[in-house]
């Protein structure tokens, strides 16, 4: 006879019972971050951190999977479809971007209004390909959102949420479609992409930031002041750690959560590079600088908590322990564990 | 009177809630290669266990099934998939785990150890336990 019947999340006995060991040892680069899943709810977790070193140190944090989108090099670019039917004459993109560039384009417009990057701490806007002005950044290799909010009479750039360029605009034209990088063979920016929503409205300075701390899913944002009108929203999703979409996006296609405008791959240029990858995105990112445990040298922690997994942040080429104290309860009984305290 | 022929079940929640029997072992024994390991059985299965490394020189290697794969009669080790934790020198740590066997190996080769392993034991048999050889996070 098959068993057919598994232990609730609330079943107090299973966490009243010893749990089954669950055990590894790690020996993480400098600069990884990786996610690790257990088989079951754990009990209780235990860290330990064995290296000597000054500054050395591993983050834990409990944030969900989440992918975002790793786009490494200079000439590829994902492009809307049918996004030009929209006519939008104004309009604001928002979205998550990671690395320290030294140029490239992060955003463009068929009408040619986009996003340059011009070194670690500015960025540029450039209407109808004439580079406008720029705007300063405080860029750490972190996470950080930029938005553009383009209206009939003002561009304005964003960061973080803090607008940090204005510019008087003299004419209104049709976007057209939205180039991820950028079409037209010039250098696109190099790093990491995540949670990308557009609007048919230029947001203004209350709005942008309502964007900024909305971002990260697609429930939050349909509870933003305009969410009427909301016009996309890609979120990167690829179920690279857990299944949390029923149409994962890959290399080639990135899809749209709010309507079909969909993205979809370009090699540009005469090489083609490989296609676009999926790392752990936005949401762990805040979740490592905001809400982690920090283990120095020699230390470690007992945490009595239930999660189907963890993820871990290395600074240096270090060694450290985990072990966990596993419940009879399966990870797919867990829900995603989200909000105050984890990842925002 | 008859003999009493029953004995509680792994999932018996009183057995893990009431204080545990002391268990009390160790070694001081010299392994001659790095990830040499020896086996620690318990006569009932634990309720949690205390691994204190009293050598202030070198980490020892815990593991829940031994080092090498077709060891001890298991098909799977638990050095494939790096699944055992390090006891820093001098310290300790404790586990709350149920469990039949563990496993201490050296993390350098002519180590002489120096640990002790206090267990609280359940009056659950060992019996009970199911086998940890395969199992995700222990040799596998």
């Amino acid at each position: 006879m098959t068993f057919r019947y598994s232990v609730g999340l609330q079943n107090v006995g299973s966490y009243q019972v010893s749990g089954r060991p669950w055990c590894k040892h790690f020996e993480p680069s400098a600069g990884d971050i990786e996610y690790v899943s257990f088989p079951n709810v754990t009990e209780s977790l235990w860290a330990h951190f064995q290296e000597n070193g000054t500054g050395h140190q591993i983050q834990l944090c409990f944030a969900e999977p989440k992918t975002g989108m790793d786009m490494p090099n200079d000439q590829e670019y994902f492009e809307t479809s049918n996004l030009s039917s929209k006519n939008l004459s104004e309009w604001t993109v928002g979205f998550w971007v990671k690395g320290v560039p030294s140029g490239g384009r992060l955003i463009e417009f068929t009408d040619k209004t986009s996003v340059v990057v011009a070194n670690a701490t500015s960025l540029r806007v450039a209407v109808e390909n004439a580079v406008v002005g720029t705007g300063a950044i405080s860029n750490s290799d972190d996470w950080n959102f930029v938005t553009l909010s383009v209206g009939a009479s003002n561009t304005s750039l964003y960061w973080n949420g803090q607008n940090i360029f204005n510019y008087a605009v003299t004419k209104t034209v049709n976007a057209g479609e939205l180039f991820i990088g950028t079409y037209r063979n010039t250098v696109n920016f190099n790093g990491l992409y995540d949670d990308m929503s557009l609007f048919s409205v230029a947001l203004n300075d209350d709005e942008v930031y309502e964007m900024y701390q909305k971002s990260n899913r697609l429930l939050s944002l349909q509870t933003h002041s305009r969410a009427a009108e909301l016009v996309s929203f890609w979120d990167f999703e690829s179920n690279l750690y857990k299944n949390y979409v029923s149409n994962p996006d890959d290399g080639r296609n990135v899809y749209d959560r709010v309507s079909d405008h969909n993205l979809s791959w370009n090699a540009g240029g005469s090489t083609a590079p490989a296609d676009a990858t999926y790392v752990l995105g936005s949401l762990s990112g805040k979740a490592l600088r905001n809400h982690s445990i920090s283990l120095s040298s020699h230390t470690e922690i007992h945490l009595p908590f239930k999660t189907a997994g963890i993820i871990y942040s290395s600074s240096h080429n270090d060694e450290f322990s985990l072990f966990a104290s596993l419940t009879s309860i399966p990870v797919s009984r867990m829900y995603e564990l989200t909000g105050p305290g984890i990842d925002e | 009177m008859s003999s009493n022929i029953y004995s509680v079940g792994l999932n018996h929640v009183g057995a893990y809630q009431v204080s545990g029997v002391p268990f009390i072992t160790g070694s001081t024994a010299t392994l001659v290669n790095t990830h040499d390991d020896l086996r620690f059985q318990f006569p009932s299965v634990t309720k949690s266990i205390t691994f204190k490394n009293n050598d202030n020189s070198h980490p020892v290697n815990v593991h829940f099934a031994p080092w090498s794969p077709g060891d001890y009669n298991y098909t799977h080790g638990a050095s494939t998939n790096s699944n055992y934790i390090e006891v820093d020198p001098g310290h300790n740590v404790t586990l709350q785990v149920k469990c039949r066997e563990v496993f201490i190996s050296s993390t350098t080769n002519s180590q002489t150890l120096d640990f002790e392993i206090i267990a609280e034991l359940t009056n659950i048999p060992a019996a009970r336990m199911f086998s940890l050889d395969g199992v995700e996070g222990v040799a596998q």
